[in-house]
């Protein structure tokens, strides 16, 4: 009972966090002047240009020693912000916070069951099923939103000597919790059947 | 067994996420050997590319130098130099560092991937409910919640050493961290579904009574 209570106060606490987080960013960005240049941590740029890279080196090399080498490997990029801008940074926000507010949701309602000592009813099960799912998804939308952002800047942009990238590659460790929720959910299944013979033979 | 007669789509899919499990374990080992025989057999003095920790500009007029020297781009952006790679020389101590750190990480993965594959094994065989089982969910998920405080652990320490040896005027080491609060979350949600099978377990250990 200590750990679903813990686990129940983290959850809580996230989904409070992360309402107050969209709240505080959706107003610091709909009051931000237009023109103001904005930091857009993911996707960066890497340098390509074997020229460009030397004449970086160079102004790096006067405060590095001989037995260290250094080279620039990101760039970050700062975009005037304007309309289209906001709108596309406040529905990323949304999609990902609503997303995350569903699974947390989720996954209150299965600790509620489990606190009950009612694991094993058609709703819990179906749920930790769908959780086990959403999981297994969710590095695959990470990866191609990533993906499109790198697509839409290359398009709209051109940076000489320089490649957009992205780290949001896709995430294994997230993937592999999501498999092992999903077989947890057909042993959920099985448990199920346990305790309705049990009940039949009662 | 005779329960998982009645989800034969079950089985199909326990079988394909078994496969993913034993595929990691493999390529998982298989890494393992690889990186040691490459850190093994390389010279000394070769320079290895050093992708976590990286250094940070701090100081505005170094970035201000850099930001002259990058193109301008045919758009109003502005661009400024984000982090910077390091290649280290190769001596024996960054070769026992790195392995012991590879074994550490490549281990723990394993032990993760081993018990996932073991109740997987008792979920087939239509016995999920036994106290090993329970025991070993529990313990994934501990593992698990634990992850990210080992990687810090692992960051802040790999940080210190290279710390310890260089610094520079103007730059600062710094780590992103792979695992981060989604996978806590994830850790604890299986912790919750250890406390299931608890349940689960007793439920068997009844019915086993009545018959």
């Amino acid at each position: 009972m200590k750990k679903l209570n813990i686990a129940q106060g983290v959850i809580t606490f996230l989904i409070l966090s992360l309402w107050l987080g969209v709240a505080v960013g959706t107003v610091s960005l709909v009051t931000m002047k237009e023109g103001r240049y904005y930091e857009i941590t993911e996707p960066h740029l890497r340098v390509q240009s074997d020229v460009l890279q030397k004449s970086l080196g160079e102004t790096l090399a006067g405060s590095i020693p001989e037995s260290f080498k250094i080279r620039v490997d990101t760039m970050k990029l700062s975009q005037p912000i304007d309309g289209g801008l906001k709108a596309l940074l406040l529905s990323i926000v949304y999609l990902s916070v609503g997303y995350l507010t569903y699974v947390l949701f989720v996954f209150k309602s299965i600790i509620n069951d489990v606190r009950r000592s009612n694991s094993f009813n058609k709703e819990n099960i179906q749920r930790v099923k769908l959780l086990g799912l959403l999981i297994v998804i969710a590095p695959f939308a990470n990866w191609l939103v990533a993906k499109a952002m790198v697509w839409w800047l290359e398009y709209n942009y051109l940076f000489e000597g320089l490649k957009v990238v992205s780290d949001s590659s896709f995430d294994f460790t997230v993937f592999l919790m999501g498999l092992i929720i999903m077989v947890l959910g057909v042993a959920f299944e099985q448990g199920q059947e346990i305790q309705q013979e049990n009940e039949l033979t009662i | 067994m005779f329960i998982n007669n009645y989800f034969p789509h079950n089985m199909n899919k326990l079988r394909i996420i078994r496969i993913i499990i034993k595929a990691s374990m493999g390529l998982l080992i298989l890494g393992m050997v690889f990186v040691t025989i490459f850190f093994a057999s390389m010279k000394e003095g070769v320079f290895i590319e050093i992708e976590q920790p990286h250094w940070v500009i701090k100081s505005d007029q170094l970035q201000e130098v850099l930001r002259t020297q990058l193109p301008v781009p045919d758009k109003p952006m502005l661009l400024s130099v984000e982090t910077l790679e390091m290649r280290l020389p190769v001596h024996l101590n960054l070769r026992l560092i790195v392995i012991a750190m590879m074994f550490m990480v490549s281990g723990y993965m394993l032990w993760i991937l081993w018990l996932i594959a073991t109740i997987i094994h008792d979920v087939m065989k239509g016995t999920p409910f036994n106290l090993s089982s329970s025991k070993r969910v529990k313990l994934i998920g501990t593992l698990v919640v634990l992850a990210p405080l080992g990687e810090w652990i692992l960051n802040v320490f790999f940080s210190f050493w290279i710390d310890n040896r260089f610094h520079f005027e103007g730059m600062t080491l710094e780590t992103d961290a792979s695992l981060g609060w989604p996978v806590f979350i994830l850790g604890l949600l299986i912790v919750v579904l250890g406390v299931a099978f608890e349940q689960g377990q007793k439920i068997q250990e009844e019915n086993e009574l009545t018959i």
